[in-house]
């Protein structure tokens, strides 16, 4: 399969998404290792997750699969102005195919690494801190089957106030996790859920305050890993025939609505352009001085480093 | 029929239109003419490219306390094949309920389908359309003194849609509303997911102006975008079956028979009005305890 | 076995408790499901409600493993997943559904749970996920009620849920004292009853729609699938 992505960026992405399995216990880890940027994922850093699970996936040592992330924050979401080889760096806004391949075939569809995640015949965890935004809020924290999270993580679809909501208010997964209302409130205002939140709504399973976060993911990682191997796949075979039945998937066409293909009004800023002036650090903080602009955050020391 | 039952309005400053039910004397019951100014008003604002945010609320102490039955009859008679004979036909009910209320043109599908931000203020009673409207809406500011639900269904059955309803709060919690009838206050509706934000009802607007900011702070492109990726979503999870369905229950309604020892609301309707009916009924409900404190 | 009582338009069915549905005992099933679906047809009835009259709805069975299952996997389904069988039958009675739940509630009393439309619980219950062992048990049905991955943590961890979280996480309608369980049972029948049996049925056929577009009706038909994969995957009692 073609992999997408600058020679410098796949040649990075082995040490920014680290896997180990510890075979005593069954739990596989898949860290990501990118704290410079709060953990953001290039295309390859994503081709890497998918290869990893299906890795995952045929190792009969491994029952359980936690991703994690170092540094600051769990993830601040999919790497934004990325070079991932398009033919024509302003196609990535332009064509069709490069955005159904960029949004359906690597992120939301079938092919995508969201789905690799939701897929897994193994039980799937996400030990969740600091931010968990964009695209690790809506293909990673709601594909797991287990979220534990921070008391004060920081979970959303942040990104949706100049991006966009990109599926975080339409996806069915995201409607049966937190409700069809909460699922509407978080795409359409943008605002962060605590991990104390988002365990109310039904996001997350547990929650323990940041320092007992890293132990207490492992204790339910391991519990889980310890129970009889086959009987840990017929439940998740049977989970995935009902989530099926149901029809959690996101409807495909959602792909087209990636950030890319969207343009911003003349009296709305375009975070694009801002963004190839002043980098995206500054094209956030310009976001926030707009007219009008009413901050979601307010309060936090900063805003989400994508 | 007064002259004023909703009032409307667009600032395009703050990019954000407003509907005001304005029907206090009916505690804001949304009767056929009232429903069919709300949607010609967002027929006109979802083709304004300078709104991105629509607030509705109602005026005086109740969002709104039902389905206006005054004009049931009316309702069935107006619609085509109503007054062929002296009860209006089958398919008079149907088109009736599907163009005023659950089908493409009827007022909660043109809500649940604005292609702009809709946010709700909800206070006092929010009883069966008030619900309706707490669920079509994108986003729910409630009072509280608000509460929702819907009392009609312990007197004739639950006949209006429920796949919101479950998706928004569980199908048990649905269950309950529909079986045991007792209205939810605005905290056991913050709890079960159905509102958004709890404030005290001085403070209503004002938060639902900051909600609308907030919203309208996002890119149109973005917004509208995501509206039309919801409504694919909405069909995947059977809400368009679920209106579909609520239109043929619906209009079975005035077909319901009672058994004898029953209490028959809507002959109780023709005897002695409306407003007799209701007490009667509440005051027998009241008789029985619920099980709740 | 079981017993039935009808009066005032609410029927009550009482047995000792339930487990013998999770011990997949046939000639139980068979006359639990024959009575609610008589009651669901009978004019005179518009509520039914569930009530084990021994200290748990569903004790703790350690032989879960459907024993008729190793034989043929259809004479299990017949009794067990069936659309005339005690799950379904419950699910899509025309009448409003009321379990009473006292104590352990495990493998068939939580799919009863999930089936019926209202849940009186006492203080102590004690909710146990039905996934693992009960290929008859809806996660549909659990996913709508407590959301998906509410119903995803139940099955993965096989940890009991009580009352409170029970109540707090909508799996349950009412939590009282053990002592106030039957009175709160009552209450909700005679409230439920006060309904029109018209009326009844219209709300019937609407959640009817609600449930078929959700796939609860598919859930329940893959029972069989699942039972050959839980015997595949070597999910079995000790042996007798």
């Amino acid at each position: 399969m073609t992999r997408y992505g600058t020679a410098e960026s796949i040649a990075a992405a082995p040490t920014q998404v680290l896997y180990e399995v510890d075979r005593a216990t069954g739990v596989a880890w898949i860290t990501l290792n990118r704290p410079e940027k709060h953990n953001a994922m290039s295309v390859p850093m994503r081709d890497r997750i998918t290869d990893i699970i299906h890795e995952a996936n045929l190792d009969d040592d491994v029952r359980v699969i936690v991703f994690r992330g170092n540094g600051k924050s769990f993830c601040s979401g999919n790497e934004i102005n990325e070079e991932w080889g398009q033919r024509r760096p302003h196609e990535r806004r332009r064509t069709l195919n490069v955005s159904y391949r960029y949004g359906t075939d690597m992120a939301w569809g079938r092919l995508g690494f969201s789905q690799a995640i939701s897929r897994s015949p193994k039980i799937t965890i996400a030990q969740i801190h600091g931010y968990c935004a964009a695209a690790a809020y809506f293909m990673i924290a709601c594909k797991v089957d287990i979220v534990i999270a921070a008391d004060d993580a920081k979970v959303g679809a942040l990104e949706a106030r100049f991006l966009g909501p990109a599926g975080a208010a339409a996806s069915v997964h995201i409607n049966r996790i937190i409700g069809m209302k909460a699922a509407r409130r978080t795409g359409f205002t943008a605002m962060p859920m605590s991990g104390v939140e988002a365990q109310r709504l039904g996001l997350v399973h547990e929650c323990a305050s940041s320092d007992r976060l890293a132990d207490h993911a492992r204790n339910v990682a391991e519990e889980i890993a310890s129970q009889d191997p086959g009987a840990l796949l017929h439940l998740k075979g049977r989970i995935r025939a009902a989530e099926g039945l149901m029809d959690t998937s996101v409807p495909s066409v959602t792909g087209l609505f990636v950030s890319h293909h969207l343009q911003s009004a003349p009296d709305e800023m375009d975070f694009w352009k801002a963004a190839k002036e002043v980098g995206v650090g500054g094209a956030l903080d310009a976001d926030k001085r707009r007219k009008g602009a009413v901050d979601p955050r307010t309060g936090d020391e900063g805003v989400v480093a994508l | 029929m007064s002259a004023v039952s909703a009032s409307f309005s667009i600032d395009r400053d703050s990019h954000i239109a407003r509907i005001r039910i304005s029907r206090p004397e009916r505690r804001n019951m949304i009767d056929i003419a009232t429903g069919r100014l709300i949607c010609d008003f967002l027929d006109q604002v979802d083709d304004d490219d300078d709104i991105t945010a629509v607030l509705l609320s109602g005026e005086g102490p109740d969002l709104s306390a039902g389905w206006d039955v005054a004009d049931v009859w009316s309702m069935y008679i107006d619609a085509p094949g109503g007054a062929v004979k002296k009860v209006p036909s089958q398919r008079a009910r149907l088109i009736a309920v599907a163009d005023n209320w659950w089908g493409p043109r009827g007022l909660y599908s043109r809500l649940l389908h604005c292609r702009k931000v809709t946010i709700l203020e909800a206070q006092g009673d929010c009883l069966e359309t008030g619900l309706f409207f707490a669920l079509c809406c994108d986003l729910t500011i409630a009072a509280e003194n608000a509460r929702f639900g819907c009392p009609r269904w312990h007197t004739l059955g639950a006949d209006g849609d429920l796949s919101l309803l479950i998706a928004a709060v569980g199908l048990k919690r649905a269950k309950d509303l529909m079986y045991t009838a007792v209205p939810w206050t605005a905290s056991q509706a913050l709890d079960y997911g159905l509102v958004d934000w709890l404030v005290p009802a001085d403070e209503l607007t004002a938060k639902a102006v900051e909600i609308a900011k907030m919203c309208a702070s996002i890119m149109r492109d973005g917004i509208v975008s995501e509206k039309y990726a919801l409504f694919a979503s909405l069909e995947k999870m059977g809400v368009g079956l679920s209106f579909a369905a609520a239109t043929i229950v619906a209009s079975s309604l005035s077909n319901i028979h009672f058994q004898p020892a029953e209490f028959n609301f809507l002959a109780e309707v023709k005897r002695a009005g409306e407003a007799s009916a209701v007490a009667a009924s509440r005051a027998r409900l009241d008789q029985i305890s619920t099980g709740k404190d | 076995m079981i017993d039935v009582d009808v009066s005032e338009g609410c029927a009550l069915i009482s047995t000792a408790d339930f487990a013998p549905l999770t011990r997949h005992d046939g000639a139980f099933a068979r006359a639990l499901a024959a009575a609610v679906i008589d009651l669901s047809d009978d004019d005179d009835v518009k509520v039914i409600v569930l009530r084990a009259s021994g200290p748990d709805f569903a004790p703790a069975d350690q032989g879960t493993f459907p024993r008729d299952l190793r034989g043929t996997v259809t004479a299990w389904g017949q009794d067990f997943s069936a659309s005339d069988a005690i799950y379904q039958a419950l699910c899509f009675s025309k009448k409003v559904t009321i379990t009473e739940v006292a104590g352990v509630c495990s493998g068939a009393g939580s799919a009863l749970v999930l089936a019926s439309d209202l849940t009186i619980s006492s203080e102590d219950a004690q909710f146990a996920s039905p996934f693992m062992c009960m290929p008859e048990s809806n996660f549909v049905l659990a996913s709508l009620t407590i959301r998906l991955n509410r119903a995803k943590a139940w099955a993965v961890r096989g940890r009991p849920i009580g009352a409170h979280e029970a109540m707090a996480c909508g799996l349950v309608s009412r939590v009282v004292s053990r002592a106030g369980l039957a009175s709160a049972t009552q209450a909700a029948a005679e409230y439920a009853a006060a309904m029109p049996l018209d009326g009844i049925v219209m709300s019937k056929m609407m959640l009817q729609a609600v449930l078929d577009a959700h796939g609860v009706g598919r859930e329940f038909d893959m029972a069989n699938l699942y039972a050959t994969s839980q015997r595949a995957a070597g999910v079995t009692a000790e042996e007798e």
